[in-house]
């Protein structure tokens, strides 16, 4: 119950704060720009097939996919930042202005507040990469007329990413002050991008050290690489043919092994969060 | 130190410690507050009062020495189910209304929905904030804030209520009737523990104080100290002749200006002799007060030239983990 109350005060927090609002207005012009984007490309695309009398009309298809494709990576990108963002000062920031405080000499345990606020920056994380990542591919069917193959297992593994970045930005947040909680999480996304993308240049160049480096990274941080995972299902096979290794998305199918130990990932991240708050003096 | 409050105390803590790396912020106190007692917790800032009450609180964890709150270890949740807290300088989410602010923390006592809005109810009348209920913390002032943060400190109906200086911002009128709201919690046997600077409130409104220094009680006894009581301040329309032959044997003169004299009695309980003489000798005797110590001569004395040293320095400070 408690932990619900103090979920539910995360949530209308955000909500009040017009961090709700200010994502809206940020979403909203992003998918205008998109949209208009992917128009402008349809109407070319159209115009060329008529013009070289649709010789070969997958391969307007194909730049199709590849517009939502990269569309859905500003999508990720935008809704990883809303995760470090909407978590960063979750516990850090009323530390410093003792507003948790106020909470704490009340009964409750310390453990309640980070499954309270895990539960609320967590739900506006994924509720926020969910809804856009819906926007777009639904504006994208009307504009362009494709919708990727695998849209349900894609955005599972995006807000799977974006959880493991609201984990460890609460963690983060639990074990020192706001602006250093944000550069560290800012840093710990930087981490993750370089790891894909050493891993890409090193299949890509057949170095394993390379490519070795960058999987440990991903075990590191593995935002990015759930990213990977996720926009593999966004691709047709022709697509990830096409393609080969690159270092924004992904072409090898997501193991197994891996995806579990994200999720592992993500509840130590919440339970190492909840220890470190335990044995903070406030 | 020994306490001479009731058994079983509301708050007993001894030998308590905290370090900061190599900074100790609180060296050994030791505290015990009755049930029902109006307690004034007093010291120049840095001395420990902060990291003392949050130990007290459970929020942080003493480096040394340990006790008991409501009878329960310290840092157990379920002793503060019966405690209320207001903290200085706390923040208000802007955000929330006056009711919406109660209603939340009533939760997070575990009062149901019904119980939580009638005693907001109850306590933004209380507290003179009746009808403001419905507006958001940023159109607040100050004052209003800190009625609010009192309301929230005594949702519960605790037995025990930490204030850390709650009339700061409060306008006379306001520490009025937050010196009422004090009495009132005394006669309803509310302990209060309060957190002040200004020596002449917790005089008029507390039983008892702790003076703490350099992380040390310094004194724990009552308010106002009854040791300075062999001396007599004395008004006199026409001083007799020869005074110090006449009060020979009861008291000597210390000082005199005109017919005002303050006198060091040689024995306590020598006022009526000093009367009497003073009035065989024809003097017209107009007052005779007792001189007591003021809490301020006290506090000086026991915290000494560190209250001055200390009160440049940042409030209270404390380092973050």
């Amino acid at each position: 119950m408690t932990v619900l109350t103090i979920a539910g005060a995360s949530l209308r927090e955000a909500w009040n704060r017009r961090l709700v609002l200010a994502l809206i207005l940020v979403s909203v012009a992003f998918l205008a720009l998109y949209l208009y984007g992917a128009h402008l490309l349809n109407t070319r695309l159209v115009e060329r097939a008529q013009a070289i009398a649709a010789r070969s009309g997958g391969g307007i298809t194909l730049a199709r996919h590849q517009m939502v494709l990269l569309g859905m990576y500003v999508v990720d990108f935008l809704a990883s930042f809303m995760a470090i963002f909407a978590g960063v000062g979750a516990i850090a920031g009323e530390l410093e202005d003792h507003s948790l405080q106020l909470v704490l000499a009340k009964p409750v345990r310390r453990w309640q507040v980070i499954a309270g606020k895990a539960l609320g920056s967590g739900t506006v994380s994924v509720l926020y990469a969910t809804l856009l990542s819906l926007a777009l591919l639904a504006g994208s069917r009307v504009v362009l007329g494709v919708t990727p193959p695998g849209v349900v297992p894609a955005i599972l593994l995006i807000d799977l990413g974006i959880l493991v970045l609201s984990g460890l930005t609460l963690l983060a947040s639990s074990l020192t002050h706001t602006l250093t909680a944000g550069v560290a999480m800012v840093m710990a996304y930087a981490l993750a991008w370089t790891g894909s993308v050493l891993t890409s240049l090193g299949e890509l160049t057949n170095i394993d050290v390379l490519a070795t480096l960058g999987r440990d990274t991903r075990l590191l941080v593995p935002s990015d690489a759930l990213w990977k995972a996720g926009s593999y299902y966004l691709q047709t096979p022709a697509m990830r043919a096409q393609e080969g290794p690159n270092p924004l998305f992904g072409v090898n199918a997501p193991d197994a092994a891996f995806l579990i130990y994200a999720a592992v990932y993500v509840l130590v991240a919440f339970v190492l969060a909840g220890l470190a708050f335990q044995r903070r003096d406030l | 130190m020994v306490s001479d409050a009731p058994a079983p105390n509301v708050i007993d803590v001894h030998g308590l410690v905290k370090r900061y790396g190599r900074r100790t912020a609180v060296d050994g106190l030791d505290l015990a507050v009755g049930a029902g007692e109006v307690f004034g917790f007093l010291g120049p800032n840095g001395a420990g009062k902060t990291t003392t009450v949050r130990m007290l609180l459970g929020l942080a964890r003493p480096s040394a020495g340990g006790g008991s709150l409501l009878g329960r270890p310290l840092g157990d949740p379920e002793a503060r189910r019966q405690v209320g807290y207001l903290p200085e300088n706390v923040h208000f989410p802007g955000w929330f209304t006056g009711l919406g602010f109660l209603r939340y923390h009533g939760a997070l006592y575990g009062l149901p929905g019904r119980e939580v809005d009638a005693r907001a109810g109850e306590a933004l009348e209380r507290l003179g904030l009746a009808g403001r209920g419905g507006d958001h913390l940023r159109g607040y002032s100050h004052g209003m804030l800190q009625r609010l943060g009192l309301a929230q400190a005594l949702l519960n109906r605790p037995k025990l209520v930490f204030l850390d200086e709650p009339t700061s911002a409060l306008d006379p009128r306001g520490r009025r009737e937050v010196r009422e709201l004090l009495d009132e919690l005394r006669s309803q046997g509310t302990t209060v523990f309060l957190n002040s600077h200004l020596l002449s409130e917790v005089e008029r409104t507390c039983d008892r104080v702790a003076i703490v220094a350099d992380g040390r009680t310094r004194y724990l006894g009552p308010t106002r100290p009854d040791d300075g009581s062999n001396e007599l301040d004395v008004s006199l329309d026409r001083a007799p002749d020869g005074l110090e032959r006449v009060l020979a044997g009861v008291a000597t003169v210390t000082s005199r200006r005109g017919g005002r004299l303050r006198l060091r009695l040689a024995a306590a309980g020598a006022a009526p002799d000093v009367a009497r003489r003073l009035i065989d000798a024809g003097a017209r005797l107009q007052s005779l007060t007792p001189v007591r110590r003021e809490l301020e001569d006290l506090f000086l004395e026991l915290t000494g030239a560190r209250a001055e040293e200390t009160a440049s320095e940042a409030s209270d400070a404390r380092v973050p983990a």
